[in-house]
């Protein structure tokens, strides 16, 4: 899973493949992570995972370790 | 991060108020109107289309964002289903990265409120606001922009795309000043305009408001489109309250039977960011059974032209009106003017095999009349 996390930042913001995501990442760590970029994020996770979203959710993906951390629970659910 | 969506109520005026003030301090010119600066009808002191507007709120019980959602029924291919019209939305990143997610966030709460949803305006497929819904998996297409110079003297010296080199202003002025213009437009537009042949058996008339008559036109024609706003005589009037300013109602008849009509503005602008100081016409909206659309656009125009515009404007998507704004010798020109509709409503269209060129949008719908 953390590969696939990782591998969703790089497609939702079009990292170059030697940037690497580490949790403690957020906005301002991450080219591209503006609103444009998030709703991009949004989206690759529900495909990627089939999970979705609401807005509390949604907000609450502030940092790299909080995007892991929501879709591993709602991965397991 | 934790935050809320709640429908406004006056209580939320002063959180408003301090978001817009963040967001005008920021730099940004967008603000999110507090009611009823955000519903036309509203202003003018009537009930219009129904709609109602959220805000994101956040554990401090500061406004983040916000959006409009605007209720009317539309024809979908045989049948009647409420659409939203996803207006206004705007979010506290455009000023603080820090809240990058809010767009999202309120985007995936209107869709979950009301999924079938259509955005209209946007300015391009570069603006923020079209990316975003792109990214989300809207589909969207440009709305044709039509023209037609009417007097080419204050149209060249006016023209502010044209007019943006020392180089083309000079030729802008060359063409004025010569008399050229004269011809480099209107010789097209003759041409193309005889071809419909003035009948003595149409009538138009200005009339105060969409009577029964609209029901009979909405009745006769709807079946020619795949997906439009419901236009009966009650949703009209709606749309297009009587007090709305600078509006003209025009009836087109055949034989003493209505067979159109069409919604028009005269307007004197004064700097505007495109036409500068023009006489503008506008036609608003419009509808009929295809076979008339050209006839009433005839109608119309020549309504305007004696009003003494300057030049006359229209965003048109639906095949039959593209075809006879051309045939009316109106001219196509860059459009940025975007219809998008949701996932939900595209599967719709898509379910009904309704293709863009099936899809009668115009500057009546989305935010309606304004900006003209």
């Amino acid at each position: 899973m953390t590969d696939a996390v990782a591998a969703a930042f790089h497609k939702a913001m079009r990292l170059k493949d030697s940037f690497a995501i580490a949790d403690s990442m957020s906005f301002d760590d991450i080219p591209g992570w503006d609103s444009i970029g998030h709703m991009n994020l949004v989206t690759e996770l529900e495909s990627r995972f089939g999970i979705s979203f609401d807005m509390d959710e949604i907000v609450g993906l502030d940092s790299v370790g909080a995007v892991r951390a929501v879709v591993a629970r709602k991965s397991a659910a | 991060m934790h935050m809320r969506i709640v429908e406004y109520t006056d209580d939320w005026n002063d959180a408003l108020a301090a978001f817009n003030a963040r967001l005008d301090a920021g730099g940004s010119t967008f603000r999110l109107p507090l009611p009823p600066e955000s519903n036309i009808a509203a202003q003018e002191g009537q009930a219009g289309l129904p709609q109602k507007q959220y805000l994101v709120i956040d554990q401090e019980d500061c406004v983040r964002g916000g959006y409009v959602l605007k209720f009317q029924d539309f024809w979908i291919a045989g049948e009647v289903a409420t659409v939203a019209d996803f207006r206004m939305p705007v979010s506290e990143a455009i000023v603080n990265r820090g809240y990058a997610q809010v767009a999202a966030g309120l985007l995936v709460n209107a869709q979950k409120r009301q999924p079938m949803l259509y955005g209209l305006g946007m300015g391009g497929f570069k603006e923020p606001i079209a990316r975003l819904l792109r990214a989300a998996g809207w589909q969207m297409f440009s709305v044709p922009f039509y023209f037609q110079v009417i007097h080419p003297f204050p149209f060249f010296r006016n023209i502010v795309h044209l007019r943006k080199s020392p180089v083309n202003r000079f030729l802008c002025d060359f063409l004025a000043y010569s008399g050229l213009g004269w011809l480099s437009v209107g010789a097209a537009k003759v041409l193309r305009r005889r071809r419909l042949l003035k009948d003595g058996t149409i009538q138009a008339e200005i009339v105060e408001d969409f009577g029964p008559w609209a029901d009979e036109i909405w009745q006769a024609a709807k079946p020619h489109y795949g997906f439009c706003s419901v236009r009966d005589a009650a949703t009209l009037r709606k749309m297009y309250p009587r007090k709305l300013p600078n509006c003209v109602r025009l009836k087109i008849s055949e034989g003493g039977r209505p067979i159109g009509w069409s919604l028009m503005m005269n307007t004197a602008l004064s700097n505007h960011a495109y036409f500068g100081n023009m006489r503008l016409g506008s036609i608003v909206d419009c509808f009929a059974e295809p076979p008339n659309a050209a006839q009433v656009l005839y109608q119309s125009r020549e309504y305007l032209v004696g009003q003494g515009v300057h030049l006359i404007v229209s965003n048109q998507s639906h095949r039959a009106w593209r075809s006879a704004f051309r045939r009316c010798g109106f001219v196509a020109g860059p459009s940025n003017v975007l219809f998008a509709s949701s996932k939900a409503l595209t599967e719709a269209l898509e379910r009904n095999c309704v293709s863009p060129d099936d899809v009668h949008v115009n500057r009546g719908d989305g935010d309606g009349p304004i900006n003209l």
